[in-house]
């Protein structure tokens, strides 16, 4: 095991452009070289895919760029390599071998975590954080004035941008899977959305909620890369082997997993033609190195699972499905309540009623009432109670009470189409009489006025 | 479907009606310990003592539902949108309290439809209707508050019946959310929440021993939302998944079909009559169930199944037909609908 070790850290020493710092920043070459790695002390030219060439600056790094390397966000604009300072306003040309500043602004620091890129003769900076606010400004570099101007974007601008995922194509800057945090007391948030950004006349459009397989919980721990690769993007997460491929045009993603490739491949890294193009620190040595890998492939070669990148007709039509056994639920549910209370009489100041049904009750007929309100059965000695009177006898009181019930069942019934009380013997002790309320009738008092 | 997703729209599913449920008995309570009870007058359908704290419920429950969805998880809804739902709640509760006269609460709907335009969500296009797609802003702007009057007031004047205007906004909104759900993960979890809330709501509404309307707040509220999701889907820009499957002006005009019906029939038949369109009257449909026999109950369901079913059917015949044939079939059966049940 150790000479395998050994052997292969001998085999990365030989074959591979080794760097001391971590201190740097690869950028895409101009014709006929490769790329650059630029470092502090000076830069390395590429001119195939694996062999380097160390080249002292021309010129010393400006004053200015008193920032490391591997901050600078940079951008190949007509063929030039342009870099700029993090949170923008700086803006500096890498050229024949030197940096050299070519703005006549001051660091903004209002666009940290923006996204440079070039669309025809333009260089736009857009969203980013700054001031403890996400933005979702475009401000472009104008090479007259040597300063940056805000470009006024309508239609549905998302928030704030901030650490987003970005793609350009015809004309359009797609963004997708950042952060948002608007005010200040606020937790910044992800947003779902895909939203899409006309260059032409910077009219923003948001196209739909993105598939929610191609992001992982906790993606925003670790960095991301994201490349143009074949009018496609390229993108990954540090925590996530899995490597994505979007089509925009065709509303699909695939997934392509290859532990190899991620782990050789971390770190910074730039696509070009079909090389992958990567810092790789060695866990042995602590010692940087760039090496490029080959992509087109491991592209070829993944399988489409058939993913939609947002939007997905089918995750509608389930929607609808679900809706519509809401809804039979939530019928069926209040359709049991209903015939629940349906049959619900409300007893209120000498008046019984049922939705637009009233019969005015006397006294003693609400009497009677109150106490079914209270239980179904009711003894007969209860009800007598409230029929005696002092000076008359029990018979009296017998009579009047059957004579009560029996107009308010029969003034009840002529009303509501409905019986309310039944007189019975106990099954124990037939001298025992008890009035029940209809089972399917419920009186309800209303006690506190 | 997304798992997580399911388990939100559940989670503010209960808590709109747990919210709803609770602020409903509160205000109940609390409105006829007061004595302020709707007034029963000739045109009622009802004989119960009932107050009108439905509305006051439902904004109450909407606040606790966005503020716990703003800070717990990213539910946002546009600011202007929000100021004109509250301004639209408060005209509500006023006329609840003190009866505003018609041309005040019409300036003031006026106004909310202005706020609400801020948002930046408006009638931006007609979709191919009449052959026309992009309008002028200002076109826009008018056509926008126009629809916003027309659709607000709409639901208040069907709220006549118990059940009838919270059923057929719980179908709106239901229907709405696959739409919303792939178009936009900030308000994906507003119709839950508003969903849950009229839910509980409903639990009152029926009940005739705490009855409870929703009172022009409530009405004027679920309307004014309703307009907004309204505006969004014919917004030009923003994507609605059904463009494939069905117009967005006919798939907006079906999801609101009884409203929209009833107040034009209503408004024809008074000016027909040589009355103001805006008279208070019993010449609604809903009205004509009612005195067929039908309970509150069963009129509001029936008209639920009703429009649920134009939906579905549009949505079917507008997969095999031009938009001028489907819109000709629709109108023979809202026709034949007509004659079975209201005639």
């Amino acid at each position: 095991m150790r000479f395998c070790l050994l052997f292969l850290f001998f085999s990365i020493s030989l074959f591979c452009q080794k760097l001391d710092s971590s201190d740097f920043l690869i950028l895409e070459g101009e014709s006929p070289n490769y790329y650059y790695v630029l470092t502090n002390e000076g830069y390395y030219v590429s001119e195939n895919s694996d062999s380097f060439t160390f080249k002292e600056y021309s010129d010393s790094i400006p004053k200015s760029l008193n920032v490391k390397l591997n901050t600078l966000l940079p951008v190949t604009h007509k063929a030039k390599n342009y870099l700029l300072y993090p949170g923008g306003g700086l803006l500096y040309l890498f050229e024949n071998g030197s940096i050299k500043r070519v703005d006549r602004s001051f660091p903004h620091r209002n666009q940290y975590g923006a996204y440079l890129f070039s669309h025809k003769d333009n260089i736009y900076l857009i969203g980013g954080y700054g001031f403890w606010q996400t933005k979702s400004i475009i401000t472009k570099f104008n090479f007259n004035s040597g300063d940056w101007e805000i470009v006024n974007a309508l239609g549905q601008s998302p928030d704030g941008i901030d650490q987003g995922t970005f793609f350009v194509k015809n004309d359009n800057l797609y963004v997708f899977d950042f952060l948002t945090r608007i005010s200040n007391n606020q937790k910044e948030k992800r947003n779902d959305n895909l939203y899409v950004l006309n260059l032409e006349n910077f009219v923003w459009k948001k196209l739909g909620v993105t598939n929610p397989l191609i992001r992982s919980e906790n993606q925003f721990k670790g960095a991301k890369r994201f490349f143009t690769f074949d009018n496609k993007l390229l993108f990954s997460y540090d925590d996530d082997p899995e490597f994505y491929l979007a089509d925009f045009d065709n509303n699909t993603v695939k997934k392509i997993k290859d532990e190899v490739l991620f782990y050789k491949s971390g770190g910074p890294s730039i696509v070009k033609k079909s090389n992958l193009v990567s810092a790789v620190q060695n866990s042995l040595t602590g010692r940087i190195t760039i090496k490029s890998f080959n992509i087109s492939s491991l592209i070829s070669e993944g399988e489409d699972d058939g993913l939609y990148l947002y939007r997905d007709t089918e995750e509608f039509y389930s929607y609808i499905y679900f809706a519509i056994s809401f809804l039979v639920i939530l019928i069926v549910v209040l359709m049991a309540y209903y015939k629940r209370i349906a049959q619900s009489y409300l007893l209120d100041e000498n008046v019984i009623s049922i939705s637009d049904l009233s019969v005015e009750v006397n006294e003693k007929e609400q009497k009677i009432l109150s106490l079914f309100s209270k239980k179904r059965r009711v003894p007969n000695y209860e009800i007598m109670d409230l029929f005696f009177e002092i000076g008359k006898t029990k018979d009296f009181a017998v009579k009047k009470k059957n004579k009560t019930i029996a107009g308010l069942n029969e003034k009840l019934l002529s009303s509501f189409k409905i019986e309310f009380i039944n007189k019975r013997k106990a099954q124990s002790d037939s001298r025992q009489l008890a009035y029940f309320l209809n089972k399917k009738i419920r009186i309800i008092e209303d006690s506190v006025i | 479907m997304n798992i997580e997703l399911i388990l939100l729209v559940l989670l503010f599913g209960i808590i709109g009606f747990s919210g709803s449920y609770y602020f409903n008995g509160y205000l109940y309570k609390t409105f006829k310990s007061n004595k302020m009870y709707d007034p029963i007058v000739s045109r009622s359908s009802h004989k119960e003592k009932a107050t009108r704290s439905g509305g006051m419920a439902l904004f109450f429950t909407f606040c606790v539902c966005y503020g716990f969805g703003k800070a717990v998880f990213a539910m946002s809804v546009d600011l202007y949108a929000l100021i004109a739902f509250i301004f639209v709640a408060l005209t509500g509760m006023a006329d609840d309290f003190f009866s505003i006269k018609y041309r005040e609460k019409f300036f003031l709907q006026l106004f909310a439809a202005i706020v609400l335009l801020q948002s930046d969500v408006y009638i931006d296009s007609f979709h191919g209707i009449f052959g026309i797609y992009e309008i002028p802003l200002w076109a826009s702007y008018m056509i926008s508050v126009f629809v916003f009057i027309v659709i607000v007031n709409a639901f208040n004047l069907i709220d006549g019946i118990d059940g009838l205007a919270a059923l057929l906004s719980i179908k709106f909104f239901v229907l709405i959310a696959g739409i919303i759900a792939v178009t936009s993960s900030e308000m994906n979890l507003v119709i839950p929440s508003i969903v849950g809330a009229i839910t509980g709501f409903l639990f009152f509404n029926f009940n005739p021993s705490n009855k409870v309307f929703l009172g022009d707040s409530g009405a004027l509220l679920l309307g004014s939302v309703i307009a907004f999701f309204i505006f969004y889907i014919l917004d030009n820009d923003n994507f609605i998944i059904t463009d494939t499957l069905i117009s967005r002006p006919l798939l907006v005009i079906l999801l609101i079909i009884y409203p929209l019906a009833d107040t034009l029939r209503a408004s024809l038949i008074r000016m027909y009559k040589g009355q103001s369109p805006f008279l208070a009257d019993r010449v609604h449909l809903h009205h004509r169930l009612i005195d067929k026999g039908m309970s509150h109950w069963a009129a509001a369901t029936s008209i639920l199944i009703m429009s649920v079913s134009i939906v579905f059917l549009g949505f079917l015949l507008s997969s095999y037909f031009t938009l001028t044939l489907c819109c000709i079939l629709l109108f023979i059966y809202l026709l034949i609908l007509y004659y079975i049940f209201f005639n």
